[in-house]
């Protein structure tokens, strides 16, 4: 288990995570979302024990990772970059790795690197973007660790090679419990890999869920309601609308349609809005694309200023 | 299925080595080949052309001076060893990389540490081995010019070798080991180079510069030599190690052990040093935060000992030369700023590195101050206590027989050396005759009695700690002459005398196959009495009857008329020098004092009272202004300076014009006079004249009557002044 107390993590003036805390149980895919700057390739590198925590503790499987050899063999950490790895073929990367992860196992290394096709003497700087995520993916897959951390995982990879991508990594979660931490903007590829999802921004951590429980938690309403005394639909302003007490992340009227994006599930969503005896009445579920939007949107992340 | 259980720390350790070395194999390689063409190639060129069969030398000398070339490329490669082994520090590319690996810091630094450095060292000391075992055993494969003496020369100096590759090898490790600690201390390519080179420099400028401005201005009697040769300068900078090598191969001594002490003392301090900067990057890189990659400089507090060190050392040289130095304020500052900008990546903050400069000159500006108002803290007027004190080394600018040092240990000659410094101290003290440089030089150049001594001492005090005291002091030969009387009836002095009379005769081989070696013989007065020849025994046989005279002389001889002859010019011969003298009369030599009238084919310099003598009288015979016929008779010239009046202490000794000239006979029998009466050694006497004859100097010792002789003197040979800048002119008759 991977466990984040209380964790802050500065850069000069710029507070990265603030008193963050956050669980990863063993053996879940998890997704790190959030904003740019939201402190998710911080809490990778902590967990990976690049970084020191400023205070707080970074725990894996109950010991601090920092500087801690033993724990840091049972964890592998693909960052968003490949450009360190150009000065190496293929062959000399697998055995830089190999003489550092006791565990790592040539047998898996072939297996995976003859589905993708890599060639195993050609220098890592003459590959494609996606070539080069292929090569150390196949290598942190191939150290067998008991957790896999990936910055930007699916960056640079075409579809086909996402979907074989994906499937290496799903194949070694059920094969041997691989507890994965990804963090992406591709929040598609998050919701088809990860079970369990964490936001981020601004250095905190705003909801931690299952992503399942996410997309039950928060549905768009489109409403039209009944007529007051004016012989008019009725319109409802978003304080009248969060009175109900709803949590209200996005409002918008078109004519006499609202546009509600809100906190709860159906069963409270239809019940709080009843006294307004709508007329029209539909909840459609969001995508965690829509989800991200939508929350950051109630934290002033908001792309609306931009466009006026 | 889990991951394998963990490994061993010092798998873990030597795993990380391995990859290192790896890594830069490539870079190794081109080392790794500079390394076997560099010096070991070159000490093959030495041996080939040491062969006297062996034409074409200058092909074989282009190819050593190439291979020396590519041996100090290779010393300098290890700035870039240390650099690619620890590139993780300022490459931000491979923070995550070697960060996430499974290795704590420590197991990290010294695996990188220790890599790279046998990756540096290993192979020159190899290199270094090997020429060595190429000059010592390809010489047995080869006929040298001169074989007695390469022979001999390999066997003295071979200890020399060895102790040279250990000082190069250590002086590698520092190098190496300072470029490591700069990079820990920077976090972008650039500053990483700039700081590595910054402290190359700045640590040894530094030093130097306390020397210059502290030192040198408040007169505290300390010589370059106390800085640059010290292990403060020497064991603290890649610079001071190639200034220790140097001075450690001229100064070597094959008796050995006063070198074996000053090279263990420099080990000492430089193991520290070096100790200390494995330290300092090992905290530092433990303490250093994997994000701080790409900012310029990790630690400020080095960026401003960097900046610092650099303005005091361009500001102490303008304050040495200036009360307030507005342009060397204006010139630093240009520098700082330049230096903040690039630092600061921008114009960000600027007012604080104006307070910051400023604050920096006031420092500096302090700091000189107080060390001119306190004569370097109280360094000017200490004086070693001669119960600390192991032995003493004198240098003078001659001591006599061309011996500039002396080292000796006999607790008399250590207790007058303390008299003289405390004599030397007290006159300080009193602001008396606190010579500058210009005044020592006119002082060199218009040297009191006992000519040729000195107008300066070094006194180098080896204490029984270990420490050394170097301290250096314009004297002159009054204030010398109560310690130079001691030194030279010391056994010290009579053993130093005969073994440089031992290699005096070992350099004067009359032939290649025998084993002659030729000894010339002189008078009192330089007259060529006969050359010898003898075996390398019976030179052995003279310097150890030579040895047991010296020791045997006594104050009362060697402060009279008793000189009768020299063996090379430089080695006096004295009445009671009977051993010495019977040896050579058994080879033919009757050594006895010249009687004046035999002077007759030679040429005389007079130098009467207030007359100073130069070096003109070689000068004349180089430029063949004499031929045979004019030396038939006296030639006699006197020769003058025509500078500024000079310095003396005596009597205010006038310069005048360099010319030359013949006298009539009643003349010359007064000269005579004077050179039968005249003393070749005075100490603190004070004298009416001095005669110099074929470079030879008496001394008239002052009485009434001889202070009339030198008037005679004067009025009969002053008739050179009126040749003021005849120079050409001669006459004889």
């Amino acid at each position: 288990m991977i466990e984040l107390k209380n964790t802050t993590k500065s850069f000069g003036r710029f507070t990265a995570l603030d008193k963050v805390d956050l669980k990863i149980e063993k053996g879940t895919a998890f997704g790190l979302l959030g904003s740019n700057g939201a402190g998710k390739s911080t809490i990778l590198r902590l967990i990976s024990g690049i970084y020191r925590p400023d205070s707080g503790e970074v725990l894996v499987d109950g010991e601090p990772v920092y500087d801690n050899a033993k724990i840091k063999e049972r964890v592998f950490f693909i960052n968003d970059e490949t450009v360190q790895f150009s000065s190496f073929t293929l062959k000399q990367l697998k055995n830089y790795y190999k003489s550092y992860y006791s565990s790592f196992s040539e047998e898996i290394f072939e297996n995976l690197r003859n589905k993708i096709h890599l060639p195993l003497d050609k220098k890592i700087g003459n590959f494609s973007k996606g070539m080069k995520r292929q090569a150390i993916m196949i290598i942190g897959l191939a150290c067998r660790t008991d957790y896999l951390f990936l910055d930007e995982a699916f960056d640079g990879l075409d579809p086909t090679m996402r979907i074989i991508v994906k499937k290496m990594l799903v194949d070694a979660m059920i094969d041997r419990q691989l507890t994965t931490v990804i963090s992406s903007h591709n929040l598609k590829e998050i919701n088809e890999v990860c079970d369990t999802a964490a936001l981020l921004h601004g250095g905190n951590i705003i909801f931690c869920r299952e992503i399942d429980s996410v997309k039950s938690s928060i549905h768009k309403i489109q409403a039209v309601f009944g007529e007051d005394s004016d012989g008019k639909n009725r319109i409802l302003t978003r304080e009248e609308i969060t009175q109900t007490g709803l949590e209200v992340l996005h409002y918008e009227l078109s004519g006499s349609v609202h546009f509600i994006i809100a906190k709860g599930d159906d069963e409270m969503l239809r019940t709080a809005l009843k006294p307004y005896s709508p007329k029209l009445f539909e909840i459609i579920p969001l995508s965690l694309e829509e989800i991200f939007i939508y929350e950051l949107e109630v934290l002033g992340y908001d792309s609306s200023d931009i466009t006026q | 299925m889990t991951a394998a259980t963990s490994r061993s720390k010092k798998s873990y350790f030597f795993t990380r080595m391995r990859s290192d070395l790896i890594s830069e194999k490539r870079f190794l390689t081109v080392y790794n080949v500079f390394q076997i063409i560099g010096l070991p190639l070159a000490s093959l060129m030495l041996v080939i052309m040491v062969d006297k069969n062996v034409k074409n030398d200058d092909t074989f000398a282009a190819i050593a001076y190439i291979s020396v070339f590519l041996f100090a490329i290779a010393i300098l490669m290890g700035a870039l060893i240390a650099r690619n082994f620890f590139k993780h520090l300022y490459t931000k590319s491979l923070v995550d990389m070697t960060g996430s690996l499974p290795l704590t810091h420590k197991q990290r630094f010294f695996a990188d540490y220790i890599s790279g450095m046998a990756a540096y060292l290993v192979p020159a000391a190899l290199a270094m081995v090997v020429s060595i075992l190429i000059i010592t055993i390809g010489s047995s494969f080869i006929t040298p010019y001169d074989y007695d003496n390469f022979k001999d020369h390999l066997q003295e100096y071979l200890p020399l070798y060895f102790y040279e590759v250990v000082i190069v090898l250590i002086g590698m490790l520092l190098y190496y080991t300072m470029t490591v600690f700069a990079v820990v201390c920077t976090g972008s390519r650039f500053e990483s180079v700039f700081a590595s080179f910054a402290i190359f420099l700045f640590i040894p400028a530094t030093i130097a510069c306390i020397y210059i401005l502290i030192v040198s201005s408040g007169n505290i009697g300390l010589d370059s030599n106390a800085v640059f040769f010290s292990p403060l300068f020497t064991a603290t900078s890649p610079i001071g190690m190639v200034d220790f090598a140097v001075y450690f191969a001229t100064e070597y001594d094959t008796d050995g052990s006063a070198y074996s002490r000053l090279f263990i003392n420099w080990l000492i301090v430089a193991v520290i040093v070096i100790a200390l900067f494995i330290a300092g990057a090992y905290l530092l890189d433990k303490h250093r935060k994997a994000e701080d990659v790409s900012k310029p400089y990790v630690y400020k507090s080095f960026y401003y000992f960097i900046i610092t060190c650099y303005s005091f050392c361009i500001l102490s040289l303008f304050f040495e030369s200036n009360d307030v130095p507005v342009a060397g304020i204006f010139i630093c500052g240009i520098l700082y700023f330049i230096t903040e900008i690039i630092s600061n990546r921008g114009f960000r903050r600027i007012w604080m590195s104006v307070i910051r400069y400023a604050a920096t000159v006031a420092a500096i500006f302090a700091i000189v101050s107080l060390c001119k108002e306190t004569n370097g803290f109280g360094a000017a007027y200490r004086v070693p206590s001669a119960s600390s004190i192991s032995s003493v080394e004198l240098n003078l600018d001659d001591i006599y027989c061309g011996i500039y040092d002396i080292r000796f240990t006999d607790k008399d000659m250590i207790k007058e050396t303390v008299k003289l410094h405390e004599t030397i101290v007290d006159r300080l003290k009193k602001g008396e005759e606190k010579p500058n440089a210009s005044i020592v030089q006119q002082a060199n150049d218009n040297a009191d009695f006992f000519k040729g001594v000195s107008n300066s001492i070094r006194i180098t005090y080896h204490k029984k700690d270990g420490r050394s005291v170097i301290r250096y002091y314009p004297t002159n030969s009054n204030e010398l002459a109560p310690l130079l009387k001691n030194l030279y009836l010391s056994e010290e002095y009579a053993d130093r005398i005969s073994y440089e009379l031992f290699s005096d005769i070992l350099y004067s081989r009359s032939d290649e196959k025998k084993e002659l070696y030729f000894l010339d013989t002189y008078s009192d007065l330089n007259i060529d009495i006969g050359t010898i020849k003898l075996t390398k025994n019976e030179a052995s046989e003279l310097c150890k009857i030579y040895k047991k005279d010296w020791k045997a002389l006594t104050e009362e001889e060697l402060c009279s008329n008793r000189l009768e002859g020299f063996i090379y010019t430089d080695y006096a011969i004295f009445e009671s020098f009977t051993n010495t003298k019977s040896f050579l009369k058994e080879h033919g030599i009757t050594i006895k004092k010249t009687v004046p009238s035999e002077i007759e084919e030679s040429t005389m310099f007079l130098v009467a009272n207030r007359v100073y003598s130069s070096s003109a009288y070689s000068t004349y015979i180089s430029n063949g202004l004499f031929n045979e016929s004019y030396t038939k008779k006296y030639q006699l010239f006197s020769s003058h300076i025509t500078a500024d009046p000079m310095f003396d202490s005596h009597n205010n000794v006038q310069a005048i014009e360099v010319s030359l000239s013949t006298y009539d006979k009643e003349a010359l029998e007064l000269l005579d006079y004077a050179v039968s009466i005249g003393k070749q050694f005075v100490f603190d006497e004070e004298v009416s004249g001095m005669v110099n004859i074929n470079g030879r100097t008496v001394y008239l010792p002052k009485s009434a009557e001889n202070d009339e002789l030198a008037s005679k003197l004067e009025v009969l040979f002053g008739m050179d002044i009126s040749l003021e800048g005849a120079n050409d002119y001669y006459y004889y008759y």
